[in-house]
């Protein structure tokens, strides 16, 4: 007994000295953090830049074996898609105002006195958080907005380094949005719909806190309108596909397919000086 | 040569840990991801003697620094998460009834779908910003389809070890034996 005492005794302060030294280089590992983590990505980005590379030509090779049964269903949206897009080619051609949102960055950037830093996409970490190429050292700050050529709102930076940033997808659970409907020029009297984009994890997201009075169409076509002060207004967000309306609850929801691809997504840009008029 | 399984741990789990956010970043199914790192530390706990307390310990916080330094946590989280998952592997096997085969799949796939459930849900606790309620959004298909995806690996490496590393492993410890 006395023996079984004596051992217990000298482990208990062992295992009480371990944690707090445990809980110490925890402590002193977090201080030195961002140090340590831009320190790995600079010495990890060429074999990370070539392994996404790689992962990239792989996926492509692989994806119609692997999306097989996806075949039938995705010929089917591609023809319905194509309808719509032939349409709205004759709406945009027909009325100018209406390809406000599709428009080329760079030509916004100018007009809306942007400025923006060009990045490439260097890795995924999972939750829908990815990492870039530049850093604070390139005048990236958090929470500034990430899109791409096409003006397609891919994300906010959340997290930055001395040379690489992470950028939180708008499809990350913890990601929420203010968002309106594009006007469309079918209406003869357009109302903006306003609503929320979350994210739902794994690259989708969905439509929230729409009143159920207002009319939501399935294709509608869903764009930043800068009321969190984060994003510039009619950037692209995503495309309504399915509305979930019940008349109990009081907003409804609606499923949204991103426009945002990362795999296809070869160089991004975060908008620097965006500042929300007051 | 103690030094040597450390070292191999290094290498493994930093290369592991690039090769999940790149590489494997473009084989993502329906929100779920591949989570190397953790796979390679569990193998390597599992397969470690079971009176043996230190290694898993060292594993563990390899593992866990390499997982956190290409992951959007503060450092230490997936420390701490490894070394108290190490420690209830090798508590759970000591306690296991003492077989021939002291590493068979039933033993392995049990005990990894839950300490990969496990990690899976603490680690969400400590995403942006961190908070105890985070868990409840981890609780969706992506969830389970995410342990499907990371188990079939898992069980496959888990094959590959025990079929070429383990038993070369035995052998060399068997030649020792009788030589000496």
């Amino acid at each position: 007994m006395n023996v079984f005492l004596s051992k217990r005794n000298t482990v208990f302060p062992k295992i009480l000295v371990g944690v707090i030294i445990l809980i110490l280089i925890v402590f002193s590992l977090n201080n030195f953090s961002p140090q340590i983590k831009n320190y790995f990505y600079i010495f990890s980005y060429p074999a990370q830049k070539t392994f996404f590379t790689a992962g990239e030509s792989v996926s492509g090779i692989l994806s119609p074996f692997l999306n097989i049964f996806n075949l039938a269903n995705e010929n089917e949206n591609l023809k319905k898609e194509n309808q719509n897009l032939l349409s709205q080619i004759s709406l945009l051609a027909s009325d100018k105002k209406e390809n406000r949102a599709f428009f080329d960055f760079s030509a916004t950037c100018e007009d809306k006195n942007f400025t923006a830093v060009m990045v490439s996409i260097i890795g995924l970490d999972g939750q829908d958080v990815i990492s870039i190429d530049k850093g604070s050292s390139d005048g990236i700050l958090e929470n500034m907005p990430v899109v791409n050529q096409q003006g397609i709102v891919f994300g906010k930076i959340f997290e930055v380094y001395k040379n690489f940033s992470k950028v939180m997808l708008i499809s990350n659970k913890n990601s929420v949005i203010d968002v309106k409907t594009q006007k469309n020029g079918e209406d003869l009297l357009p109302v903006e719909i306003n609503g929320a984009v979350k994210g739902n994890g794994g690259f989708s997201i969905f439509l929230d806190l729409v009143p159920v009075d207002q009319e939501l169409k399935e294709g509608d076509i869903l764009v930043t309108s800068s009321l969190e002060k984060i994003f510039p207004k009619d950037l692209l967000v995503g495309k309504i596909t399915r509305i979930e309306k019940n008349d109990q609850k009081p907003f409804q929801q609606a499923q949204v397919e991103p426009f945002f691809e990362v795999k296809n997504a070869d160089n991004l840009f975060v908008i620097t000086n965006y500042k929300q008029e007051e | 040569m103690t030094w040597v399984k450390p070292f191999i741990a290094i290498i493994l789990f930093y290369f592991s840990a690039v090769l999940q956010n790149s590489f494997f970043a473009h084989f993502v199914f329906l929100g779920a991801s591949l989570n190397l790192v953790f796979i390679f530390f569990f193998l390597f706990v599992f397969f470690e003697k079971q009176a043996e307390y230190f290694l898993p310990f060292l594993y563990a916080i390899i593992g866990g620094f390499f997982s956190d330094v290409f992951s959007p946590v503060s450092l230490g989280i997936s420390i701490i998460l490894f070394i108290i998952i190490a420690f209830l592997i090798k508590k759970i096997q000591s306690l296991l009834k003492e077989e021939k085969d002291n590493y068979p799949l039933i033993y392995f796939s049990p005990l990894f779908l839950l300490s990969f459930a496990s990690y899976s849900l603490l680690f969400q606790a400590f995403l942006f910003p961190p908070t105890f309620q985070n868990i409840t959004l981890r609780f969706d298909w992506s969830f389970i389809i995410e342990i499907i995806y990371n188990s079939l690996f898992a069980i496959l490496i888990f094959y590959i070890y025990k079929r070429y590393i383990k038993l070369n492993d035995d052998n060399r410890q068997l030649n020792l034996f009788f030589n000496k």
